[in-house]
C-alpha cells in the first residue's frame, strides 16, 4: 500500500509491502528491505547489517518516532487543517497558538484593526502571547472574554477584512 | 535542635521527587502535597504520603500556606522544604512554618527579608563591600553634570529613568560627546512615560557573563563557597544551559568572587544554601545582582564537582549539626541542560500533550532530575521544566561530549521539547570556544529551525509499518491487541500494492 504522511511538516509517500516479519519500502529514491519486530510500541529493524531501535507512539492526531537518537513527527497529509493561519496567508479568523488562559482582549467588536494589531492576549505557563490580526479590518466578532481557557486552534476573533 | 524525621515537601516536579531521593537514603520520611492536576503527578508516587493541597478559593495549590501546614499537622511532618520557585523566598511563609513548630529547611525570615527587597539588598551589600555595578544617584539635567558623573563610573554607560521599566528613557552612551544628547532625549522620554523626567546613570555592561556562587552557612557560624556557577545561556531571562567551573573565571578571579559571596551571606547571618548571582564583564570586574535564598535549579552541577549532596547537607544544617565538610575540592567540569516542553522553532511557545514514551539517559558521569513519568500530562498550569540533564567529566570537553550522547537518549515522544535546541547550543563553535555571555542565544541562534536528519525517510517507514494492519508474522502480544493506530483519523491508504 501506499501511505501519504507529512514528516516533520514535509509530505512524503511510503509505498510498503510487508510479507511475515519482512517488509519492502520505498520513499522516494530510496528502497529499504528487511524484517520488523515489535515488542508494544518498540521496533527492530534490521536491514542487512544494521539494526536499528524505533519507538512509535501515537498523541493526539501525530505519530511520534524516535529512531537512532532522532525525534520525528508524522501526520496525515490532509488537504485541509483546522484552525492556525494554515492556509490562507490573511485568515479573517483569529485562533489560539497555544493552549492558555485569555489575559485580555483588548479589541471591541465593530473596532478597525491595522495589520499586526493586537488583539487578544493569552497566557499558558506563565509566559504571554499576543494574538494580532493577520491583515487589516474591523473586528466582527469576539469569541472569548479575559479568564476563557482556550485550546490551541480555538476561534478567539472574527474579522471583516477590508 | 528540631529533629527533622518527616518532611513535607511544598513543591512539585523534579525538584520534589529529588528532595525525597535524599530523604530516602537518609531514613529521613517524606510528604508529597499535590494540587488537583498533579494527582497523578511523579513526587505523589515516590513520597511515603501525598497529600491533596487543592488551593482554597483565590489561593493558588503550592501558595496556600494554612493548607500546607494543616497537611504538615496532619501527617506529623516536623519539617518543610520549600523547593525552589513558589514559596521558597517567602520570609511570610518560613516564618509561619516557624510559629507552627516546624523546622523551616531554609536561611531565617529575616535573612530572606533582607536579600528579598532588591533595593535595600543593594544598600546592605555596598556597606558590607560587595561590588556593585557603579551608579550615580539621580542627577540634575545638566550636561556638565552628567559628563562628570559619567568619567568616575566609566563608559559606557546607560542613562536611566528613576522612575524607570520597559527600557522607557534608557540610552546607552559610549562617550562623553553624546551624553547631552542622550540626556534630553532620555528626560524628554522619561517625563512622557512617567511624568517623572529624573536621570541616574549607570555603567552599561556588554556581554555580561552570569556567574553566580554556591555558599553555604551552618548554625555555628561558618559559611564557606562550593566555587561558582556560570549561567549565562539564556532565553528571556531563563537559564537554559549551566556549567561549573566558568571557562571566564581564572583561580584568582574565583578567590576573589567566592569572597566577595561569603561576605554577601555573612551581612545577613545566612545559614543554609544560598546562591550569590554577580554579573562578570568583559574585562572580568564583577558586580552583585542578587542572593537566592534557596536552593538553585542548577545545583547538580555543583554536587558533581564538589562530590556534596546540598539537600543532605540543607537537612543536617536545619538540624543544627555543623556543615559535613571541611574542605570543598572541586573536581572536574559539569554541565546542566533544561529540557522544556516548548517549542524554540516558534517562539519558544510552552507546548502541552501527554508523555507518551520516555528514554532516560544514563551512563558514566550522567545524571538525569525529572519529575515525569510515561503518561504524565504536561498542561498549562505550572512550568515548562520537565527534567535537567546533567554530565560531569575530567574536562570541559569530556563533559560536552557526554552530554551530547545524553542528550540524544534523552527521548520524550508526546510533547515538543526544546531538545535539539538544546543540542545545538553545545555544537555551537562559540560555546565549544567558551565563548558563553547572556546574549549567546540571541547572536548564535537567532532563527534556529531543527535541520532535517538523515534518519527521516526511515522513520516514516517505521511509522508506516505502525500504522499498517500487523501481519500474520507478529508476535502474539501484538497480535492479541488492536494496533493503537488503527483508529487514527484523517489517514489516507491507497490501494495495496
Amino acid at each position: 500500500m501506499s501511505l501519504h504522511l507529512t514528516i516533520d511538516g514535509e509530505p512524503v509517500e511510503v509505498t510498503l509491502v510487508r510479507t511475515g516479519d519482512r517488509f519492502e519500502a520505498r520513499v522516494g529514491e530510496t528502497a529499504y528491505a528487511g524484517t520488523l519486530r515489535r515488542h508494544g510500541e518498540t521496533m527492530r529493524l534490521q536491514l542487512g547489517d544494521r539494526i536499528v531501535a524505533a519507538t512509535v507512539v501515537r498523541e493526539r492526531d501525530e505519530i511520534w518516532v524516535a529512531l537512532d537518537g532522532e525525534i520525528y513527527r508524522c501526520a496525515a497529509a490532509a488537504e485541509e487543517r483546522d484552525g492556525g493561519h494554515a492556509g490562507a496567508a490573511h485568515s479573517p479568523r483569529v485562533t489560539a497558538p497555544m493552549p492558555g488562559k485569555v489575559l485580555d482582549v483588548v479589541v471591541r467588536e465593530g473596532q478597525t484593526v491595522a495589520a499586526g494589531d493586537p488583539l487578544v492576549v493569552l497566557e499558558a505557563m506563565k509566559m504571554e502571547t499576543v494574538a494580532s490580526a493577520d491583515a487589516a479590518g474591523v473586528v466582527r466578532k469576539v469569541h472569548v472574554t479575559a479568564g476563557t481557557l482556550v485550546e490551541p486552534g480555538q476561534l478567539l476573533v472574527e474579522l471583516e477584512l477590508s | 535542635m528540631p529533629p527533622v524525621t518527616k518532611l513535607l515537601i511544598a513543591n512539585r516536579g523534579e525538584i520534589a521527587v529529588r528532595i525525597i531521593r535524599t530523604c530516602r537514603a537518609m531514613g529521613v520520611g517524606t510528604v508529597a502535597v499535590y494540587s488537583e492536576a498533579d494527582a497523578d503527578a511523579q513526587h505523589t508516587r515516590l513520597a511515603d504520603t501525598a497529600v491533596a493541597v487543592h488551593g482554597a478559593p483565590g489561593r493558588v495549590d503550592y501558595l496556600d500556606v494554612p493548607a500546607l501546614l494543616a497537611a504538615a499537622r496532619a501527617t506529623g511532618a516536623d519539617a518543610i522544604h520549600p523547593g525552589y520557585g513558589f514559596l521558597s523566598e517567602n520570609a511570610a511563609f518560613a516564618r509561619a512554618v516557624l510559629d507552627a513548630g516546624l523546622t523551616f529547611i531554609g536561611p531565617s525570615p529575616d535573612a530572606i527579608a533582607a536579600m528579598g527587597d532588591k533595593v535595600a539588598a543593594r544598600a546592605r551589600m555596598q556597606t558590607a563591600g560587595v561590588p556593585l555595578v557603579p551608579a550615580s544617584g539621580v542627577l540634575a539635567a545638566e550636561p556638565l553634570v552628567f559628563t562628570e558623573a559619567a568619567a568616575t563610573i566609566g563608559y559606557p554607560v546607560v542613562v536611566k529613568a528613576a522612575a524607570g521599566g520597559g527600557g522607557k528613557g534608557m540610552r546607552i552612551v559610549h562617550d562623553a560627546a553624546h551624553l547631552p544628547d542622550a540626556m534630553r532625549a532620555a528626560t524628554r522620554e522619561a517625563t512622557a512615560a512617567f511624568a517623572d523626567g529624573r536621570l541616574y546613570l549607570e555603567r552599561y555592561l556588554q556581554r555580561p557573563r552570569h556567574v553566580e556562587v554556591q555558599v553555604f552557612g551552618d548554625a555555628h557560624g561558618r559559611i564557606v563557597d562550593l566555587g561558582e556557577r556560570e549561567c549565562s545561556i539564556q532565553r528571556r531571562h531563563q537559564k537554559i544551559v549551566e556549567e561549573t567551573p566558568s571557562p571566564a573565571v581564572s583561580p584568582e578571579l574565583r578567590a576573589a568572587m567566592a569572597e566577595a559571596a561569603v561576605r554577601a551571606a555573612r551581612a545577613v547571618g545566612y545559614v543554609g544554601a544560598g546562591t550569590v548571582e554577580f554579573l562578570l564583564d568583559e574585562t572580568g570586574r564583577f558586580y552583585f545582582l542578587e542572593m537566592n535564598t534557596r536552593l538553585q535549579v542548577e545545583h547538580p552541577i555543583t554536587e558533581w564537582i564538589t562530590g556534596i549532596d546540598l539537600v543532605r547537607e540543607q537537612i543536617l544544617v536545619a538540624r543544627g549539626e555543623p556543615l559535613s565538610f571541611t574542605t570543598v575540592t572541586p573536581r572536574g567540569h559539569a554541565l546542566e541542560c533544561r529540557l522544556y516542553s516548548e517549542d524554540p522553532a516558534h517562539g519558544f511557545l510552552p507546548a502541552t500533550g501527554t508523555v507518551r514514551a520516555l528514554g532516560i539517559p544514563s551512563g558514566p558521569g550522567v545524571r538525569f532530575d525529572g519529575g515525569i513519568a510515561t503518561g504524565t500530562v504536561i498542561g498549562v498550569e505550572y512550568d515548562p521544566m520537565l527534567a535537567k540533564i546533567s554530565t560531569w567529566g575530567t574536562t570541559r570537553e569530556e563533559a560536552r561530549g557526554r552530554m551530547l550522547v545524553a542528550l540524544r537518549d534523552t527521548v520524550v515522544l508526546g510533547v515538543t521539547t526544546n531538545r535539539d535546541y538544546l543540542r545545538a547550543v553545545l555544537e555551537h563553535p562559540a560555546f565549544v570556544a567558551g565563548e558563553t555571555h547572556t546574549q549567546f542565544l540571541a547572536e548564535h541562534l537567532e532563527g534556529w529551525r531543527p535541520a532535517r536528519r538523515a534518519g527521516r525517510d526511515l522513520a516514516a517507514v517505521a511509522a508506516a509499518l505502525a500504522l499498517m494492519a500487523p501481519a500474520s508474522g507478529d508476535g502474539p502480544a501484538l497480535a492479541a491487541e488492536p494496533s493503537p493506530f488503527a483508529t487514527l483519523a484523517g489517514w489516507r491508504a491507497g490501494a495495496s500494492s
